[in-house]
């Protein structure tokens, strides 16, 4: 229970500071999202349904202000992280590489299927937008990676077996 | 443990397909969309009022370092400024005494003033929306304070974007250096019209574009741009920026100026939101 209030918790910080505080800290325009950095590097550590949850979640936040199609956060982000757990799966936790280039590509992956639906609704964005913010999500999760691992690993954040 | 893996892809497609339907309706006026929407209004309140307090600290912050780090460029300014005043104040006292001479020349004839038709709701920003790709900004009112979608916004120093999304009690407003808004525009100078996008130059600064001027167009750099109410949107006469460049596309045989926008969009706090007295000449 204790998990699942953390992970609230702080889903809901993140959102907060997406849309007030990282604007400021924008490198010519470009900003990067600190909650999808968050989602994709605990999803790498940790696995099960409070993943998939937390994906949907934080998607549902993010669809709040976005302008078109209400739904398509929860999706990418539920997506990103069930592909999160898989890559997960096979990596030595703990190392920095594969969880920072793995929050990279799927960056791009949401930015790339973000501005295809949303040519459905003949609006338009750059690639050079997604490709910088993605860059700087990239940068961002090297700084947020061992804090959210030393997360994952605390005792209350885990199942572990009661005996 | 197979069995729970599976589990979790049956049902991951099960909720990739549920939320499929729910972006392809989410456009529409079903009752699931209307459940949703005010589900959404709740969480933006909750959000907005926690996010309020967060983005002033921010921009209280970022204002104080700009201004340690540009104090040199501050003080000349301040001198700029100064005689600036000074001019001003003598041709506010003209200004004083024409709207006078006018007022009594309007009265005589019953002319209406344009901008009378027009209410003016003052809001706050109270944080960003987007997730980088989209920029736009959250305003707190919506519907319930009479605002509806596709309502111009503006600000003291002109013209900032219109609504493109509205919810009970907050909306989201995207501005006119975003490449999907399209404004009727008029030159001042030569009063020749055409059609301002959003733009980012090549330093992603927040510019917009003047297309489809004429090739024999006139339009100068420093040229003054405001609105010209051609598609009953915006109203006639908002300052939106001025002529930055001019660049001649001989294919299409038109002219295309970048505009440099009045609006700062990074020092936005408060806009106004123009509510139009009589919906009936408006096309939204």
């Amino acid at each position: 229970m204790k998990k699942i209030f953390v992970l609230f918790l702080l889903s809901i910080l993140f959102t907060i500071l997406d849309n007030t505080l990282v604007h400021f800290i924008a490198i010519q325009g470009y900003f990067p999202s600190l909650l999808f950095a968050f989602i994709i590097l605990y999803s790498i550590n940790n696995e099960g349904w409070i993943v998939i949850f937390l994906g949907i979640f934080s998607g549902f936040l993010q669809d709040v202000f976005f302008v078109h199609g209400f739904g398509i956060n929860m999706l990418i982000n539920m997506l990103c992280c069930y592909f999160t757990i898989i890559i997960g799966r096979s990596i030595f936790k703990g190392k920095i590489i594969i969880p920072v280039l793995t929050c990279f590509s799927l960056s791009i992956v949401k930015g790339i299927i973000i501005l295809s639906m949303l040519f459905i609704y003949k609006e338009y964005i750059s690639f050079s937008n997604i490709f910088f913010s993605s860059l700087y999500t990239f940068a961002i999760s090297i700084i947020m990676f061992k804090l959210v691992y030393k997360l994952s690993n605390l005792d209350f954040m885990q199942n572990k077996w009661r005996f | 443990m197979k069995f729970i893996k599976n589990k979790l892809t049956i049902v991951v497609v099960l909720l990739s397909v549920c939320f499929l339907v729910l972006i392809g309706i989410s456009e529409k006026d079903t009752k699931i969309v209307k459940s949703s929407n005010a589900f959404q209004n709740g969480t933006g309140v909750i959000l907005n009022s926690m996010q309020k307090g967060v983005y002033s600290l921010s921009r209280g912050i970022k204002d104080y370092l700009s201004f340690l780090f540009s104090f040199n460029q501050v003080k000349i300014q301040n001198e700029e400024l100064k005689a600036q005043n000074t001019k001003l104040l003598q041709k506010a006292q003209d200004y004083d005494s024409l709207i006078k001479k006018y007022d009594s020349i309007a009265a005589m004839v019953g002319f209406e003033d344009e901008k009378s038709g027009y209410n003016y709701l003052g809001c706050e920003i109270t944080g960003i929306s987007g997730t980088s790709y989209l920029d736009g900004y959250i305003i707190n009112k919506g519907t319930k304070d009479g605002v509806n979608k596709r309502m111009v916004v503006v600000c003291g120093d002109g013209l900032v974007g219109q609504i493109t999304k509205c919810e009970a009690n907050w909306s989201v407003i995207q501005t006119i250096t975003n490449e999907n808004i399209n404004v009727a525009c008029r030159v001042e100078s030569t009063q020749e019209e055409g059609m301002l996008k959003g733009y980012k130059d090549e330093n992603n600064n927040q510019m917009s574009k003047l297309t489809q001027l004429d090739e024999n167009s006139q339009v100068q750099v420093g040229a003054v741009i405001y609105t010209s109410n051609t598609g009953a949107i915006y109203p006639k006469g908002i300052r939106v920026g001025s002529v930055l460049e001019v660049s001649e596309d001989k294919a299409k045989l038109t002219k295309t100026a970048v505009i440099e926008p009045f609006v700062d969009f990074n020092k936005l706090q408060v806009v106004f939101i123009v509510i139009p007295k009589d919906k009936t000449k408006i096309a939204y």
